[in-house]
């Protein structure tokens, strides 16, 4: 069974990884599991100057998901390079891709200008989908011309695999896919969080300070579904799936709809054991369905 | 920290929608007074829950919970037969105090200040205990042995003072207050008054703060209180959840 997946030139040794922004930069979760293990981990955005994030609340409960405004909390390219890359370095086997965020071209280019040489940085996923920042994320991600643009500017910058992380808030998920494919990236991530909102009838105000913020957990899981499914038709480069992966049939049901690879969010809140339980999963179906390798999910579904 | 199911040693009603759940804790990681733990539902909701270990001591830890929701609800069906997926310990501790220990508990607070009453006392510390709720059905019979000065306040003064905690410790502990440090765990506004009383007398005060939080590891920046450090939002889960009450913006 050959569970790799090549991303440009690169090969991850198994398709499961952790989502941006639940995984903080593995440290917290090294203590639970064997990181070694993953596929790959998506570090937690990084932007170039350090981001306090949003005032709180910041979270909240709703049926099968969860509502998040973090804002991108993070200490900035310097505080990264200082502080996270030392414990990336020590990772063994996984594939470190750093999220990147900015608010203009000029703040995405810079971050990767300034950790490209770093070797343990395996490629990047860029964050043109965030819906808790103001001035940026989302404003890039639902503009394929601005989308193709970017794409080129960072794909002139490096040659590790650059992933674009899109956002399922638009019209149509598959126009924005073609423009990260036009510019130059080697895969897309689909998706990013829906956006939600929920309200306290009591106190007659939103349940979060930003009022609106990102669902994620179970509730989404179809609509990911639905945009990897879409997307895969449409592009030909890997499209890595997540949303709503709680466990390993969930994860099927992404292969099967055309994801190369998927992550795991939410769910790591829940059971930090998820991604390892995940990919012995579907290493038992793999087997008892006979399927070589994780293309082999892609031939079912016309 | 880790990961582990544990098995259910007892499940109690205590006081008024009071539970104490006992649980083994068999792990080479032992919980300090003020650090917690959190409890996956069973089925849903979905994201675990944060308790502070209210007891352990020869493989045994438990924690106070208050019946408020359905996760809350559900963890009360809970019988010997049961396992429970546990994660912990979290966060930091309370530190050990330099002058004499006034812990005041609040509510569900009441399950950390137990756990750090009965340790400071067997330490020799002499911790004094003030206990704040509604009315008496909300306090439990207390079993805390010798070492552990117990006060009691109630708003409706069915037992013990009537009012509440921080009036309870001016009009009746006011000489100790001028030499002591308090530790404290319960609403955020008795929280608040805590730490009012405590830059009134110049005193020392442990704070543990209570958010909403998602990974309770550190990782996802969910759970974050405003504070005065250059860093202005720091983590409940991983940074405290004990803060010094100067160093949090009250609100």
């Amino acid at each position: 069974m050959d569970l790799s997946v090549k991303i440009r030139d690169k090969i991850m040794q198994n398709p499961v990884g952790t989502a941006s922004g639940t995984f903080g930069f593995g440290e917290e979760y090294g203590e639970l599991i064997d990181l070694s293990q993953l596929g790959s981990i998506y570090t937690k955005a990084v932007t170039v100057l350090p981001r306090e994030g949003n005032p709180l609340p910041r979270l909240t409960e709703t049926p099968y998901g969860m509502i998040n405004s973090i804002g991108l909390a993070n200490t900035g390219v310097k505080g990264f390079l200082e502080n996270k890359v030392p414990f990336l370095n020590t990772i063994k086997n996984c594939a470190v891709i750093v999220n990147v965020a900015g608010s203009t071209e000029d703040e995405y280019t810079k971050v990767i200008d300034m950790i490209d040489s770093v070797d343990s940085v395996w490629g990047y996923e860029i964050n043109i989908s965030c819906p808790n920042v103001k001035c940026g994320g989302l404003a890039f991600g639902t503009d394929p011309v601005q989308v193709e643009r970017l794409t080129k500017e960072i794909r002139k910058r490096t040659n590790k695999p650059v992933i674009m992380k899109l956002t399922p808030n638009v019209t149509d998920i598959t126009t924005v896919a073609t423009a990260c494919e036009i510019g130059g990236a080697d895969a897309v991530s689909c998706i990013n969080t829906v956006m939600g909102m929920k309200i306290d009838i009591n106190k007659k105000k939103p349940a979060i300070y930003q009022k609106t913020g990102g669902l994620s957990g179970p509730a989404i899981k179809p609509v990911g579904v639905a945009a990897v499914y879409r997307v895969s038709k449409k592009i030909s480069i890997p499209v890595i799936g997540l949303g709503g992966i709680m466990n390993w049939e969930d994860a099927v049901e992404y292969f099967l709809a055309g994801a190369s690879a998927i992550q795991i969010g939410t769910a790591n809140f829940i059971d930090p054991n998820t991604p390892i339980d995940v990919l012995d999963g579907i290493k038992r179906y793999m087997t008892n369905n006979k399927l070589e390798k994780i293309s082999d999910f892609h031939s079912f579904i016309e | 920290m880790i990961q582990k199911q544990c098995k259910v040693i007892s499940n109690k009603l205590i006081a008024k929608d009071y539970y104490e759940l006992v649980f083994n804790w068999e792990s080479s990681f032992n919980p300090k007074p003020g650090q917690f733990l959190t409890l996956r539902p069973q089925g849903l909701p979905l994201l675990r829950r944060p308790f502070a270990f209210s007891s352990f001591k020869d493989n045994r830890a438990a924690i106070i919970y208050k019946t408020v929701g359905k996760a809350t609800k559900g963890f009360s069906s809970l019988t010997e037969k049961d396992s429970i997926s546990i994660l912990g310990p979290l966060g930091s501790g309370f530190d050990l105090p330099k002058k004499r220990p006034v812990l005041i508990a609040g509510g569900i607070g009441l399950g950390p200040m137990l756990f750090t009453a009965i340790d400071f006392a067997e330490r020799g510390l002499s911790p004094i205990l003030v206990i704040g709720a509604r009315d008496k059905s909300f306090i439990p019979k207390l079993e805390l042995g010798k070492g552990v000065e117990v006060v009691i306040a109630t708003d409706d003064g069915s037992l013990g003072f009537k009012g509440n905690v921080t009036q309870c410790l001016k009009t009746e502990y006011n000489n100790i207050l001028n030499n002591c440090e308090i530790l404290c765990c319960g609403p955020h506004i008795m929280l608040k008054a805590c730490h009012e009383l405590a830059l009134e007398y110049d005193i020392e005060c442990q704070v543990s703060m209570e958010e909403m939080m998602a990974c309770a590891v550190g990782a996802c920046y969910g759970c974050v209180v405003e504070t005065t450090h250059q860093e202005k939002y720091k983590r409940v889960c991983k940074d405290g959840p004990v803060f010094n009450s100067r160093e949090i913006v009250w609100i």
